[in-house]
């Protein structure tokens, strides 16, 4: 039986920072959370920030926190934690040893590969997408949505994704666009529904939430209170920073380093000051100004430099880090999209990085294409062997068998052989026919094979479904919501 | 106008590791435990070698160092087949194609060295496929298909006319020889003159590249074993030759561009480290027949795990279907991989400078640093694609939805129209001519 999730376990490790540069820029992050502060547009935050030692600026809602504070704070964060899935075999175990791929999120057009055009997204989307998500063991958690509903009242729309996405999937949800305290209530309650009631939730939080920062060195205030709620009910949170260098960053990566750590390590502070070992964690898209346009890049080498590095400085910490991984700039799942996901995934799981956001978007994380969410899973496989290392043992090296077999011969009809062509990677994907065979079977590319097995799952695959009674209290809830929210 | 771009080469912080100590102890050991008595000898010889190497090109910015903690790019080759420019099925070589692959080799600031060479007129002998390298690239040229020691002779006096003296051809030797155990004969001849080789000789005469092995433990020993009995092989002919390690999976007998092949690369380069060897690896070798997501996939994989394990050379670049078809919109894509992946090997610079901490304090909480002077000493260090497409949804449409091979085909044809190659001179071209017209052999 296939796994539910399948997370990897690298032995490979890719450290892109030396012990001495990773302490010079952990002292360079102390000196400016300190010096300069960070900006919590939030009073409830301040407060907090306030009466934990820190100096704050209510005008400027800007909070130095003492590096003292700090250090105390994050080593209150829990180190290890489970995700829960809705089924416990995709429990995510959050431990320094595991890498979890999601999808990637917020997107905002669906791209229709049969057409090649694309459209905005709506509600039925988001939840497509979550059946689609289900049906992909690559895929450990669900994020985002993958796309937004942008056919309901906008002050709602995070509670109808989530009814979407709670509905169609029974992998961990980590909510991307629930910004204010009162709909990460309504967010909390949904999920409790689900869960069996507030205690049970806490017990096995089947939600997180993942906010963005406002680069450099601040956050949003609606995004603070909304992680401050999920924070009061044990379930995990952190704030992603993505800084541009030479825009919101410094144009060098070190520079930019510091304020990415700044901005994830601020967040951190004030969730644990508030809610002392609430599970948390740093998270980060950090990347580098497109200088043509000035505009977001979707994929660079400095990207994966900045990504790897930084999941380094989180482990520093011993906090675990949510990359942004993937979520390439191509248009098309092409030579492009090819590049950016497979150097950005490689870097990210080679640094540790504990979870990946992630699968599934194009043009910088706008347009969703299901065959290019497959075609990741392809290349997600390709790292994991990768990072799997290379086993030496007296049974692998084989010396025997090799003196054996001899000049000349072949390994075929081996024992050894049998017992260990299983463990050869094989693609899905990938094409490795002869040239005639490939031409004989009509060109049948990576895309090809993977739009045969995404129109597959849109057609054939039904997720475990959410108990009657859940769809009907999160029905409810969605309603009490827009009535309260979105005066509907 | 002759142009003569440096080549485009990055230093390589980066250390990749896929064995730990142990475990690149342990398969050292079993390498020489299969060389049997043989293995002592053939450890010493090792250290005998050079650790750094000159790959001389025509002039002294076409030069190329190995083992000076830098990457280079190198040209797959030889392909029997290319695929025509303008697209269609591939098709044979011919001189033109071969010309045409050196003169994009040489435009491309990204390519240290033509490997192969990059195809195989029908047809033709190797000696006149090497004169025709000779006179459309000025760039190291490293040969994969010499086998015949006569050939091997009047190729080392063609590089002796190239070079201008026995003794410039020991200090920027302009072609050098990568292959497997049948070459040993003509690699002895080259290492005789002071021509770099590398070369893989299966453990007791056994040649190398089954395709059917199931262990990378086993592929790794018994091609380590290959490496160090060649290197002791040429070394006993001339102590302290230029012998560099060829990393090549084909030759291990794993499959083109598969995972197992980039774990594979990695561990040769710890390897060679650990015996103090360069590395010449095989590192873009895609088995897709186009262009494509696939070939990108699979020479990303490949091309990061060299350049970040610490490869001196990744040659591969420029081919399809496993080796067998070049194609010039694929040597410009793989030069783009190239660069992306120096850039990453180059890793992070940090230091006060770097920190950048003034300028964090000087721009505004959420502001930006766009108009810092810290930004403008150092925006140029930001890394620039040539292929990639970063316009918005609507501008690509408008473009007729331009990709990188679109890209890359617009810059094959301005290459080719517009790059001169550095002139052989009249003496040289008649020396190499003569020694074409005195013979070689027709390659099948």
């Amino acid at each position: 039986m296939t796994a539910r999730i399948n997370p990897i376990a690298p032995r490979l490790k890719w450290d892109v920072l030396s012990p001495g540069e990773l302490e010079r820029i952990h002292e360079a992050t102390l000196e400016i959370i300190e010096e300069v502060g960070v900006r919590f547009p939030s009073d409830k935050a301040l407060t907090v920030l306030e009466q934990n030692g820190c100096e704050v600026d209510r005008a400027t809602q800007v909070a130095r926190l003492p590096s003292k504070v700090v250090m105390e704070a994050v080593a209150r964060a829990p180190r290890e934690y489970v995700l829960a899935g809705r089924d416990p075999a995709a429990d995510m175990h959050i431990d320094g040893r595991h890498c979890y791929l999601s999808n990637d999120g917020s997107g905002v057009f669906v791209f229709d590969h049969k057409t090649g055009e694309k459209r905005p997204s709506t509600k039925n989307d988001a939840a497509t997408s979550a059946r689609f998500v289900d049906a992909l063991p690559n895929i450990s958690y669900y994020w985002g949505p993958v796309v937004t509903s942008q056919d309901v009242p906008p002050a709602t729309k995070a509670l109808h994704d989530a009814e979407a996405v709670f509905t169609n999937t029974s992998k961990h949800f980590q909510t991307v666009t629930t910004v204010g305290e009162k709909p990460a209530r309504y967010l909390v309650e949904m999920a409790a529904a689900i869960a069996g009631g507030g205690d049970k939730l806490r017990e096995r939080p089947i939600l997180s939430f993942m906010q963005c920062a406002v680069d450099p060195l601040g956050h949003d205030g609606p995004n603070l209170e909304a992680n401050l709620v999920a924070a009061e009910h044990g379930l995990a949170c952190g704030f992603m920073p993505m800084p541009l260098a030479a825009g919101t960053g410094p144009a060098t990566l070190a520079g930019t380093l510091v304020v990415q750590n700044a901005g994830a390590l601020s967040g951190v502070v004030l969730l644990q000051l508030a809610f002392p070992g609430a599970p948390c964690f740093c998270a980060g898209a950090p990347s580098v100004i497109d200088l043509k346009t000035g505009g977001y890049t979707g994929g660079s080498p400095e990207d994966y430099l900045l990504a790897a590095a930084s999941t380094q400085l989180a482990h520093f910490y011993g906090l675990p880090m949510a990359m942004g991984t993937m979520a390439t700039g191509a248009k098309e799942p092409d030579w492009q999209a090819a590049i950016d996901d497979s150097l950005s995934t490689f870097a990210s799981v080679m640094s540790s990085a504990d979870m990946m956001n992630g699968a599934g978007l194009l043009n910088g994380s706008k347009i969703l294409s299901y065959p290019h969410m497959v075609m990741e899973t392809e290349i997600y496989s390709i790292v994991q062997k990768v990072a799997g290392g290379i086993e030496v043992s007296d049974e692998t090296l084989a010396l025997d068998v090799i003196k054996k077999v001899g000049p000349n011969g072949t390994y075929l009809a081996e024992k050894h052989t049998r017992a260990h062509m299983t463990e050869i990677w094989r693609p899905t994907v990938w094409d490795r026919t002869s040239y005639d065979t490939w031409l004989r079977e009509g060109k049948k590319g990576a895309l090809h094979k993977a739009t045969e097995i995404a129109d597959d799952i849109l057609e054939n695959y039904r997720p475990e479904p959410l108990p009657e009674d859940a769809v009907w209290e999160l029905r409810a809830i969605v309603d009490r919501a827009d009535k309260e929210l979105a005066g509907a | 106008m002759t142009e003569l771009c440096p080549i485009t080469t990055s230093p390589t912080k980066l250390a990749l590791k896929i064995l730990g100590d142990d475990d690149l102890r342990r398969v050292h050991a079993a390498a020489l435990a299969l060389l049997g008595a043989e293995g002592a000898a053939a450890e010493k010889a090792a250290r005998l070698a050079p650790d750094t190497i000159v790959l001389g090109g025509r002039v002294f910015e076409h030069h190329t160092v190995l083992g000076a903690a830098h990457c280079w790019l190198g040209t797959g080759g030889p392909a029997a087949l290319v695929r025509p420019r303008e697209g269609g099925d591939p098709r044979p070589a011919t001189v033109a194609d071969l010309d045409e692959a050196c003169r994009l080799a040489d435009a491309l600031p990204e390519v240290a060295v033509v490997y192969g060479p990059p195809v195989r007129a029908a047809g033709e002998t190797l000696l006149a496929d090497l004169a025709r390298c000779f006179a459309t690239t000025s760039k190291h040229v490293q040969l994969t298909t010499l086998r015949s020691v006569d050939e091997a002779r009047a190729m080392l006096r063609m590089a002796i006319a190239v070079a201008g003296s026995e003794v410039e051809l020991r200090g920027r030797p302009p072609v050098s020889l990568s292959a497997g155990a049948d070459a040993l004969g003509a690699a002895s001849v080259f290492a005789r003159a002071g021509l770099p080789v590398g070369v893989v000789a299966a453990p007791n005469g056994r040649a190398a590249g089954d395709d059917d092995q199931a262990d990378l433990g086993a592929a790794l020993v018994r091609h380590h074993a290959g490496v160090l009995a060649a290197c002791a092989a040429i070394q006993a002919t001339v102590p302290g030759a230029p012998f560099f390690y060829v990393a090549d999976p084909a030759l291990a007998g794993l499959a083109a561009g598969s995972p197992a092949a980039a774990m594979f690369l990695i561990a040769a380069v710890q390897l060679a480290a650990h015996i103090g060897l360069p590395v010449s690896a095989v590192g873009m070798t895609t088995s897709s027949h186009e262009p494509d997501w696939q070939a990108c996939t699979q020479n990303a994989f490949a091309a990061l795990s060299t350049m970040a394990a610490g490869a001196d050379l990744t040659a591969g670049a420029g081919t399809l279907g496993g080796g067998n078809v070049f194609s010039a919109q694929q040597l410009v894509m793989d030069s783009e991989i190239f660069s992306w992946n120096a850039r990453l090997a180059a890793g992070v610079t940090v230091d006060e400078e770097t920190i950048a901490l003034d300028a964090i304090r000087q721009v505004d909480i959420c502001g930006n640093f766009l108009g810092q002077r810290h930004t403008r000493r150092h925006m140029k260090d930001v890394w620039r694609p040539r292929l990639l497409d970063r316009s918005m949804w609507d501008a690509w449409v408008a473009s007729g939805r331009e990709g990188a091979y679109e890209k890359a085909s617009e810059l094959v044809d301005k290459h080719l129209a517009e790059h001169q190659v550095l002139p052989l001179g009249d003496e040289v071209t008649e020396t190499l001519a003569r020694i074409v017209a005195e013979g070689g052999t027709v390659l099948p």
